[in-house]
């Protein structure tokens, strides 16, 4: 029982010492929390100097104070200083600077000449060039002309040998005439016949191709003209050409149109070529027609 | 006798023998070589013809199309002329004894047509009087009157081309027959179809036949009085052959299958006709006045589109058997079919000249279509038209032109083309769709 | 001491607010308002749908109207210049075959065409060999002879009339007709 008791006496008493100390970090939990800022910590903004209050006597305040003044001297002196050497700084950098737009001036000037002079050069080498140019075209067309004067000269002269030489020729020539004259004549005369009467031929040929093309070309012929077509249109003409009689002659075998259109390709010229045929004018001519149809 | 010649001679010979010798010459002179010449070929032209505006002297007003421009018209269309323009007319004779025919030669023409138009003697009509001039050997060719009633002045005029176009080729003319046709001209309801005969440029249309349901395959009688043609009215193909001027008609064909392509035969006799009723389209023979038919082809391609040739002892037609369709050939009276186009991978629906010497067929190429003639004696073909969806040729009955159905955009229309392929003319027509050309046979 | 001010205000709302929370009201689904309308019926729809490849019993003659039956397919195109029946419409073939093999009373027409190439009356037999052939099938495919008829308006009857391939191949038609189903 005792056990027993203590053991739950035990709990009991652990259960009340928990609750003890719960409580009594709860409240602490309280205080602290209650009593902190929640604000941010923020270190205290300087103003002004902080001036330590401390207590001095008299003589080592003078001091103090003759040091402070000294103190404040030398910062006035070095203040002085300070601004001095940025005033030079500054005079130095300003100087660097003009220094440097001059430079860069003198630069572009230099730079500017360069080119003119390059220019310059280019332009007297083309000039040179140019020059050169034509003098070689003066002398090309020197030589030409002297060329060409020699070629005249050479002409005359040839002109001149050559009318000598003819002059002789003409003469021997004429000798050599005269001496053949009889034989010559004699030739010619046999020639001069033999020609008219051949020429009498091809005339003839030309007369019959003459009539022959144009009768050709009038001849209209008919869509109904069959294949296999013979027929022959005998006409008789006057001189001038004029048909007066256009006849089939012998068998034909076209109709009635087709026939027709044989004596048109006669009568549609008007009449028969005869100017520069007279010579061989025929009176009566057989024309044969004759169509195998279209190969 | 020797004394008396020993003196004549040395008196007389001197005196004679000259002019003896000039007459031999002379006689020597003027038995000349006949000089030959060969013209070949020449130029393929249309006979230059003018026709000179024929003078109105009758009463009343002249038409609005005028007599001239008619036959100007016809003998252009034939291929065979050129006809000059008036505005090249230097000179207007209306008689021959006003012709210069110097002027006319040196305008270019060989042929020369006057004309005037005067009333009828009676008043009911009008006559036309007109000659026909050979310009370059001034002959008179043609100097005729035309009697025409009221209104027939367009005929009139399509005779007077008739006679210029026969008195030069022989051949009769084609201008004053009739041509029949189909149009189908859209309505509410679908299509109405109609059957008309006109005069063959065209003009002058009459309906025959009216129906809401398609007719094809028109085909004149031999004495173009009357025409057969085919009918879907009553739901199948279906053939009727009708009397033009009365309008009386007669089924002829109708049944299971296909009842088409029916051909008069140029004898009167027979009508040929497409059946397929034995399973397979066959041409049959059916005899006009019994009415018995007799099956022609025995084959299982497709045989249709019969056509008589001139002397009605063959027909071509269209057959299959080969593959695709070629023109065949085979006896009326019966027998072994031989195939006669031998240019082109289609050839169809065959329509034979007057002249027996050709057959004019639709020739496909792909999806193509063009008039072609097939020339029966050379066995060649030459294309006449450009296409590309023409058919249906027919020839006119002087075998000088050939009617077929063309397309305009999408429209069916007809026209003319020479058999030579020189002058191609659509002809004016009423409007709707038009198609199925058969050109009648020349109704004198 | 402020703080300790704000720890227990801090304490006390937060209590109040776990109280809050047992408190809330429950949030309902809005309920529809509109009332129950009974739709209109259009056709008679039995129990059990028809099936699409039912071509032989007696309700199959519904399925002409059915677009996913191949009864209700009842055109057969064909190429160029050809009468053969191209494959893909076997079927087809087949099915209406069958429907007539089994309906006694079914009286089909085959109307058959041609584009407008070609001359006319060469096309009318053009049509009538594209019609046979199919008649062919379809009597094979169960029909008898006697329900069949074969009629050609080669080209003079097309769907449209413009010149190109575009409505060529409209017009290379057979349409399986039914006079009688």
């Amino acid at each position: 029982m005792g056990q027993a008791s203590r053991i739950t006496h035990a709990g009991d008493i652990a259960q009340a010492f928990g609750l003890a100390i719960g409580v009594h970090v709860l409240a602490g939990l309280l205080i602290v929390f209650s009593t902190m800022e929640w604000e941010p910590f923020r270190p205290p903004s300087l103003e002004g100097l902080t001036i330590e209050a401390v207590i001095v006597d008299m003589e080592a305040m003078r001091s103090a104070q003759q040091e402070a003044e000294l103190a404040a001297l030398r910062k006035l002196q070095a203040e002085r200083r300070q601004r001095d050497l940025d005033a030079q700084l500054e005079r130095e950098r300003q100087e660097a600077e003009d220094a440097e737009k001059r430079r860069q001036r003198e630069l572009s000037e230099q730079k500017r000449q360069e080119d003119l002079r390059l220019q310059q050069l280019r332009q007297r080498q083309l000039r040179n060039r140019e020059e050169r140019i034509k003098r070689q075209e003066d002398e090309l067309a020197d030589i030409r002309r002297q060329r060409e004067a020699a070629a005249r000269q050479r002409r005359i002269e040839e002109d001149r040998l050559k009318q000598l030489e003819a002059m002789r020729e003409h003469d021997a020539a004429l000798k050599r005439q005269a001496d053949a004259q009889a034989t010559l004549q004699r030739q010619l005369d046999q020639e001069t016949r033999e020609f008219r009467a051949g020429q009498m031929a091809t005339l003839g040929q030309q007369y019959a191709i003459a009539i022959q093309a144009q009768v050709t070309n009038n001849w209209l012929r008919p869509p109904t003209a069959r294949a296999g077509l013979r027929c022959t249109l005998r006409i008789v003409q006057i001189p001038g050409g004029e048909v007066i009689s256009a006849n089939i002659a012998g068998s034909c075998n076209g109709d009635e149109a087709t026939r027709r259109s044989l004596v048109a390709a006669v009568e549609r010229a008007g009449s028969l070529p005869y100017r520069g045929f007279e010579d061989v004018f025929e009176r009566q001519i057989d024309f044969n027609f004759r169509y195998d149809g279209d190969q | 006798m020797t004394i008396l010649v020993h003196r004549i001679n040395s008196a007389a010979l001197r005196v004679f023998l000259p002019v003896l010798m000039a007459f031999a010459f002379a006689f020597t002179g003027s038995v000349q070589a006949k000089l030959e010449i060969e013209i070949i070929k020449g130029n393929a032209s249309a006979l230059p013809i003018a026709v000179v505006p024929f003078q109105w002297k009758a009463s009343g007003y002249p038409p609005i199309t005028t007599v001239t421009e008619v036959i100007d018209q016809d003998l252009y269309r034939s291929g065979l002329f050129k006809p000059m323009d008036e505005s090249d007319m230097a000179d207007r004779p209306v008689e021959a004894e006003d012709i210069r025919f110097g002027t006319w030669r040196l305008l270019k023409t060989d042929y020369l047509v006057i004309g005037s138009i005067r009333d009828a003697v009676g008043g009911n009509g009008y006559e036309i009087v007109y000659q026909l001039f050979d310009v370059h050997t001034q002959e008179q060719l043609l100097s005729q009157i035309t009697t025409v009633g009221l209104g027939d002045l367009r005929f009139g005029a399509h005779r007077v081309a008739d006679a210029i176009y026969e008195k030069l080729t022989g051949v009769s003319g084609a201008f004053s027959t009739r041509i029949a046709y189909v149009s189908a001209t859209p309505t509410e309801q679908g299509y109405h179809y109609e059957l008309v005969v006109a005069d063959a440029d065209g003009f002058n249309p009459q309906s025959i036949v009216g129906s809401p349901e398609p007719l094809l395959s028109p085909s004149w009688s031999s004495n173009g009085e009357q025409l057969a043609y085919v009918s879907f009215e009553n739901g199948n193909s279906e053939i009727y052959v009708q009397t033009i001027a009365t309008g009386a008609r007669q089924l002829v064909s109708s049944g299971k299958g296909i009842n088409g392509a029916p051909a008069f035969s140029p004898s009167g006799r027979y009508m040929a006709l497409t059946l397929s009723k034995s399973g397979n389209p066959e041409i049959y023979i059916r005899d006009l006045a019994t009415g018995s038919q007799r099956q022609l082809t025995h084959h299982w391609a497709i045989d249709t589109e019969a056509a008589w040739s001139p002397d009605s002892s063959m027909i071509y037609f269209t057959s299959d058997r080969g593959g695709r369709p070629q023109i065949y050939r085979v006896a009326a009276s019966g027998g072994k079919a031989e195939r006669v186009t031998l240019d082109g991978d289609y050839n169809a629906r065959a329509t034979v000249a007057a002249n027996g010497r050709s057959i004019a067929v639709a020739q496909g190429k792909g999806s193509e279509y063009r008039i072609g003639i097939w020339d029966l004696e050379n066995q060649r073909m030459r294309i006449l038209t450009p296409g590309v969806l023409d058919e249906s040729p027919s020839f006119a009955p002087n075998s000088s032109m050939i009617l077929y159905a063309t397309k305009e955009g999408d429209r069916g229309v007809l026209s003319a083309v020479s058999a030579d392929g020189n002058v191609r003319q659509r002809l004016i027509l009423s409007e709707g769709d038009v198609r199925e050309p058969a050109w009648s046979p020349v109704i004198r | 001491m402020k703080i300790a001010l704000r720890l227990l205000l801090a304490l006390l709302v937060t209590v109040a607010l776990a109280a809050c929370k047992t408190t809330e009201p429950v949030q309902d689904t809005p309920e529809d308002t509109t009332p129950d309308t009974v739709a209109p019926v259009d056709e008679v729809v039995t129990a059990p749908a028809l099936d699409p490849r039912d071509y032989t019993s007696a309700q199959s003659v519904e399925n002409f109207d059915n677009p996913e039956s191949l009864l209700s397919k009842r055109v057969i195109y064909f190429d160029f210049d050809q009468s053969d029946v191209k494959a893909e419409y076997r079927g087809i073939i087949t099915a209406h075959a069958a429907y007539a093999a089994s309906h006694s009373s079914a009286r089909i027409t085959l109307e058959s065409h041609a584009d407008e190439r070609g001359t006319r009356e060469y096309n009318l037999g053009l049509g009538e060999r594209r019609g046979n052939a199919i008649s062919g099938l379809v009597s094979a495919g169960g029909a008898s002879g006697s329900q069949l008829d074969v009629v050609t308006y080669g080209e003079e009857r097309p769907v449209c009339r413009v010149s190109a391939e575009d409505c060529w191949w409209q017009n290379r038609r057979v349409e399986i007709v039914y006079t009688a189903r």
